[in-house]
């Protein structure tokens, strides 16, 4: 009989069906998670462009600024270049004309992810009052980064009845951490 | 409707029909499959090129790298050095406090202390009366500088050679 031959061919075609549906959906399957990589990637690429750009916009500014960089950065005192701050420091206390010595210097702890940490230092001397303000405005014309956080005047007379003033201070520079 | 087949004979027709019924449908199917993967494959091929095309991560050229971090160090450096330059200059706050100092005020002791948002003045000495320690207290409310004048009322007991000690808040 003549449909003996359509059974194991249609059998056949059933099964050749289904693979190509299977098939189909997998294709399908796969070209939308490849579009959601595409579009997820293109995205980044741009955003990765954008910034690419402000970053060359930026170095150029930050080319274009380098003097006043330069000039800003040597008002910070280098880590390694404390030693040096404290000599000049003292040779500027001494040139103030009043009897002023440097007493506890310290370095705070940078505080995270910062670059710049306080040098500590206190001040203490005598004078006539010409030369305790001097001494102040000494300090406060330095061209580092130095800030008085402190300042205490306190007046007394000696034996011969001559009025001096005692000056202390709290003083605060700011240091520049090595950079690796 | 009548009908001249055997029962066998119509099952066995019936069968046939179905079969037949099915293997068309079924290479229907196929070429509609076949014709679905055939449009699929070139977005596929396209898409899977185009995701091997961008596969490979982003990265900056070297001049580029260290860029990011300097500008994030000069801000930190403009800011410390906004901090300082905007501060009001202690040598000039003790100015302003003895140009008030009438004749009469003697002042024996200044302290300064300079804290974020809360800087603060102590202020101790002798007035000949208290006429002028009043003239001096309010001679120091007028500068705008001083947020805050606190003398002890106590301070005004005596009427001469009045000890006081003042009390300034301000924001320097």
């Amino acid at each position: 009989m003549k449909s003996s031959s359509y059974k194991p061919l249609g059998t056949l075609l059933v099964v050749l069906a289904f693979g190509l549906l299977c098939a189909w959906i997998f294709i399908l399957w796969q070209s939308a998670s490849l579009r959601t990589k595409v579009e997820e990637a293109s995205a980044q690429i741009s955003e990765a462009a954008a910034k690419e750009t402000y970053l060359i916009t930026l170095k150029k500014a930050l080319i274009d600024a380098r003097e006043s960089v330069g000039e800003l950065d040597r008002r910070f005192v280098p880590e390694d270049g404390v030693p040096a701050f404290i000599d000049m420091f003292e040779a500027r206390l001494s040139s103030s004309g009043s009897k002023a010595a440097l007493g506890t210097v310290s370095l705070d702890d940078p505080a995270e992810g910062s670059h710049i940490r306080s040098l500590r230092l206190r001040v203490s001397g005598t004078g006539t009052w010409n030369e305790a303000m001097a001494l102040v405005s000494s300090l406060e014309s330095m061209e580092s980064l130095l800030s008085i956080r402190s300042l205490s005047l306190v007046s007394s007379e000696n034996d011969s009845g001559k009025k001096t003033w005692g000056v202390s201070a709290d003083l605060s520079q700011y240091v520049l951490t090595k950079q690796e | 409707m009548k009908t001249f087949l055997t029962e066998q004979y119509a099952k066995a027709v019936a069968r046939e029909y179905r079969g037949r019924l099915v293997f068309v449908a079924s290479a229907l199917s196929c070429i509609a499959f076949l014709a679905a993967i055939a449009f699929a494959l070139p977005t596929y091929f396209l898409l899977r090129a185009k995701a091997d095309a961008i596969s490979t991560p982003a990265s900056y050229p070297d001049s580029l790298s260290n860029v990011e971090s300097s500008a994030a160090l000069l801000k930190e450096k403009i800011s410390a050095a906004e901090t300082v330059a905007d501060e009001e200059r202690m040598a000039a706050i003790v100015e302003k406090i003895l140009v008030r100092a009438v004749d009469g005020i003697s002042v024996t002791n200044i302290s300064l202390r300079r804290d974020t948002g809360a800087s603060a003045i102590s202020l101790a000495g002798v007035a000949d009366t208290r006429e002028d320690l009043v003239a001096f207290q309010k001679s120091l409310e007028s500068e705008p500088l001083f947020s805050k004048v606190v003398l002890p009322v106590s301070a005004l007991a005596k009427g001469k050679d009045v000890h006081f000690s003042f009390s300034i808040d301000s924001d320097f």
